[in-house]
Order: structure tokens, then sequence, then C-alpha cells
């Protein structure tokens, strides 16, 4: 197995990546998904997010990634109020931070290589950078074999492995991840855990939120529970 | 390792920016034509709605110009004719012309003596037989006169034509200006008419792209979503659309020129037989390489304008979720 050096995550350094403060998010159809929730998180950590679902947890991921923005309070990314962030600077934004969604969000019209190429393409990057980075992402989730397929010829299991290399391809510092397991049975899961534990490895910021219990008890990581909105339960940093 | 990507935003440097930016805008005008002749089918029906939205304004200006040049043709040949009196000589005709030519309101002044004009007539067909039963020539001589341009407003003419009649040696003048003046006019209205319509007909090549982008970004709804997840900015998911739009134009403008050609083609045979029962040739015009150029730019910027107005509409309303 190569080395994850590729993936340019950041040293514990103690530097805050993300900081909530006081944030509420409240929608006109259905209340407070998010009720004056506070915490922080230092460069490099890896975080589990729980709680039943409708807890909140998309809701606090979607803020991250300003998604949405919060209805009273301040999220604090990299040290950039997101609240004064203006329209055009959000793409800039977004490219800091790697998302991997449920859903997987594939184009499913786009090969594999093609996917994850997206994040690299937007970015302006050149053709060889381009091919470079793809490639040892696709190399680092083991779909290196299948960069020409389609999205629908994968397994389930491989789609997540292709969203998870589209979110990782541009070398964010931070990576999000929102119940990346849900569709896949326990030995999947167990392999994306196992990814994005060596990704934590070479220091990538990591949020995962899932109702995966069993999976999160394998890890000694701090863990978030939330419950209708609030934090209930941080276990600090393991 | 690398360094912390916070520190160093991943991207092109500042040096290889304009080339990387004049790549990517080459790359996207090529991958969008790509795109759009993937669906020939469609893409094919909006440039051929574009095209005959475009060749109907454009085949009206190849008629008003062609009209236009042939009644041209006509206006270099006399505008006013002077009859002298029958027994004035060529040689007075002369006299008379000679003192015409110092007018500064004339172009050209034109003798046809009356041994000529005989002759003129006797050329024509029918004529010989008819001119051989008179004894004397029934012709006077004629002097054809061109006024200059500045003087061939009717109200000019009129003023010549009185001044001319009363020369003692002119028995009556003709003015043959009357109903080139009115068939001007008329050309000008519908060059006019070109104008409205052509108008007209852009506002709808509009309202086509601009309609035919926003069903194309309703259908790629998805993927805008996603390539605004991964930092896609605003120009770069707009450019797409806005290069379909001026593909769309330029295509539809080459088709609305290859429409009128056709048909000027076709027309070519029928209008030289006329042209031929009137003893004469009349090549008919095609759209000159300015129109030419006046109809591709003009579609493209319709295409690109109409895409635009769909771009700022409704892409503002894709936001992922």
């Amino acid at each position: 197995m190569r080395s994850f050096a590729f993936i340019c995550g950041q040293e514990s350094s103690g530097e805050q990546v993300i900081r909530f403060d006081h944030v509420c998010k409240r929608y006109p159809e259905r209340g407070d998904a998010l009720s004056d929730l506070s915490f922080e998180m230092e460069a490099g950590e890896m975080v589990f997010l729980t709680g039943h679902s409708g807890a909140g947890k998309s809701t606090l991921l979607r803020l991250i990634g300003l998604l949405e923005r919060p209805s009273r309070g301040q999220v604090i990314v990299n040290g950039r109020n997101l609240a004064t962030l203006p329209r055009g600077k959000i793409p800039y934004h977004r490219r800091q931070v790697g998302m991997i969604f449920q859903d997987h969000r594939l184009l499913p019209d786009r090969s594999v290589f093609e996917n994850v190429a997206l994040p690299l393409v937007v970015a302006g990057l050149g053709h060889k950078e381009i091919g470079r980075r793809v490639r040892a992402a696709l190399d680092q989730v083991g779909l290196l074999k299948r960069e020409r397929a389609l999205p629908v010829a994968l397994s389930g299991g491989e789609q997540q492995r292709v969203g998870i290399a589209r979110a990782v391809v541009a070398r964010p510092p931070l990576v999000l991840a929102d119940e990346p397991t849900g569709n896949l049975d326990p030995d999947l899961s167990r392999e994306i855990f196992a990814l994005f534990e060596r990704f934590h490895a070479v220091g990538v910021t990591l949020m995962i939120a899932t109702h995966d219990l069993a999976r999160v008890g394998d890890f000694h990581h701090r863990t978030f529970v939330l419950s209708e909105g609030r934090l209930i339960k941080d276990t600090g940093v393991c | 390792m690398a360094r912390p990507q916070s520190r160093r935003r991943s991207g092109p440097s500042l040096l290889e920016l304009p080339g990387a930016w004049l790549g990517h805008h080459l790359q996207s005008a090529a991958a969008t034509l790509g795109r759009l002749l993937h669906a020939p089918l469609a893409t094919g029906m909006t440039v051929a709605v574009i095209g005959i939205a475009l060749a109907l304004p454009a085949a009206l200006y190849v008629l008003t110009d062609n009209l236009r040049q042939l009644v041209g043709g006509w206006d270099q040949g006399a505008a006013i004719s002077l009859f002298l009196h029958q027994d004035l000589s060529d040689a007075d005709a002369q006299g008379v012309a000679g003192r015409l030519r110092e007018w500064p309101e004339f172009r050209r002044v034109q003798v046809i003596g009356a041994a000529a004009a005989l002759a003129e007539f006797r050329a024509q067909p029918g004529f010989a037989e008819a001119l051989d039963q008179l004894s004397t020539n029934p012709l006077p001589a004629v002097l054809a006169i061109a006024p200059q341009p500045v003087y061939a407003t009717p109200a000019e003419i009129a003023g010549l034509e009185e001044r001319l009649g009363q020369l003692p040696e002119v028995d009556f003048v003709r003015v043959d200006t009357q109903w080139l003046m009115r068939f001007q006019a008329i050309l000008d209205l519908a060059q006019t008419l070109v104008l409205l319509l052509a108008g007209l007909l852009g506002l709808g090549v509009l309202l086509i792209v601009g309609n035919t982008i926003r069903l194309e970004i309703q259908n790629r709804r998805g993927e805008i979503e996603i390539m605004e997840l991964v930092g896609a900015t605003a120009s770069f998911i707009r450019r797409p659309f806005l290069y379909a739009g001026a593909w769309y134009g330029l295509l539809g403008g080459l088709s609305a020129w290859f429409l009128v050609t056709l048909a000027v083609v076709a027309l070519q045979g029928p209008v030289s037989r006329l042209a031929n029962l009137y003893r004469s040739e009349f090549p008919l015009a095609g759209l000159g390489a300015v129109a030419l150029l006046i109809i591709l730019g003009g579609s493209m910027a319709l295409g690109l304008i109409g895409s635009w107005i769909a771009v700022n509409r409704h892409l503002r309303g894709v936001e992922p979720d």
C-alpha cells in the first residue's frame, strides 16, 4: 500500500479549524434544526457526529460547507467567519472543504476519472497535474483500474469510494462526510472507515456524521452526540 | 509531505493564469460545440428555427439590394430628355449641348442626332419596315441630360424642367425620373421594413436561444449543483451555457446564409429568362461578404445575449442541497 503523502493534511498543531459560537439554525417549516451549538475542533482531529436522524447532523455539516447559513451565531472555519464571506468567495471556501454524501452525488454520465477530476477542473489545474492527482486519489481508494467506468457500473461501496476520492483529490485540509456508509453493509462500511482512519493518520481534519455506532465504537475518536439540535455529549479529544 | 493547503491555494499561479484562462476558454468552447453536436437532432432543430428566422430579413435584404442595383443601372441613363425643334440641324443641337454643358447642374449632356435616333429605332425589331414607309426622318434631335446627383431631387428637377422648357430651341422636355423616385421611395420603405423585421425576428432568436438555454440549465441542474459543491465559481458554471448560446447563434446565422444562397441560386435561372425577354442580363447578387459578416456577428451576439439573460435568470436559483 502506498503512503498517503499525497493527501495534504495538517499536523495536529493546536490550530483551530472549526469553531461554532452559539449557532442556531431555524427552518421556517420545521423549527429549530440546531439550537445554541458551540464547539471547537482543532486541525488534524477526527470527530464522529452521531445522533438520531433529524438530530441536526446534516445541518451542522451543511453550515460548515456553506450550503446553509446559520440563523444566529457564528461559524468560523480556518479562521474565517463564514457570515462575512461574500457570495463570490463561497467557491473558494468550498475548495478547502471536501464533502462526502450518503448518495455519493456522482455525475452519472461521466467516467470515474472525470468525476474525481471535477474539483481540480473547476480549480483550473492543468491536464497533466489533474491526471497525476486523480490517479493518485483513485489508487488510494483502490479504484485505479476502474477510471474509465461509469458510476452505474460500480457497486455501492465502489461509488462511495469514488465520492471519497473526489472529496480528497484537491487535498483539502478539512473533509466532511454525511452518513458515508448509510447504504453499505458492515464489511464495506468497515472498509470506508479504514480509509478515513488512514486520512486521519496523515493529518487530514475529518468530521464524519454517522449513526453507525458499531463503527464509532471500533475507533477511539472524539464523538459528538446531537439530540434535537443540541450537543448533549462531547467525549473530548481521545 | 507537502505543506498544508490552507496557506497555498490550490490552483494556477498568476504567471500561468493567462495561458490557463485562454486554454480553458478554448477548451470550453470546443467542449460545448462537441456537446451540441452530440445531440444533432435537438441542436439541428434549434439552429434551423434560428436560421429560418434570420433568413427572412436576410432574403428581403437581398431582394431590395437587387432591385436597387437594377434601378441604379437605369439611373445612369438620361433623367431628362430634351426634344429640340424638328427644324434644327445636328450642328445646332451640338451648339445647344455645348451651352448646357456649362450649367453646373448637369453631369452629362449627350446629343442624339436625328439620324442617330433613326438608326437606333431601325435596329429595333419590327421598326425597320415601318420607318421605310416614311419619306423623311420624323425624329428630332434629342439631348439626353443626366443631372448631378445633388440636383436629382424632385424639386430641383422640376425647376430644371421649367428653365429648360424656356429655351427657344426646345420643343418639349420629358423627365423620366418621377417613377424612378417613387420606386426609390418604395425601396426605402422596404429597407425600413427589413430593419423592423430583422429587429422583431432578432428578438425571436433571443427568446429561442434563451428558452433553449433555460431548458439546458434545468436538465443539467444536478450537474450544476455538484459543480457548486466542489467549488466551481459562478463564471465557470456560466461559461459553457454562454458558449452554447454563441454557437447556436453562429450556426443559426450560417444556416440563414445557406438558405438565402440556396434561394438565390434557385431564382437565378428564372430571373435570367425574364431578363432575356427584356433583352437584358441580370445576375442576381447574393449576400455579400459584409452582409454575411453582419449576419454571423449579429446572430452570434443575439445567441450570446439570449443565453446571458437565461443564465442570469435561472442559474441563480440553482443551489446545492
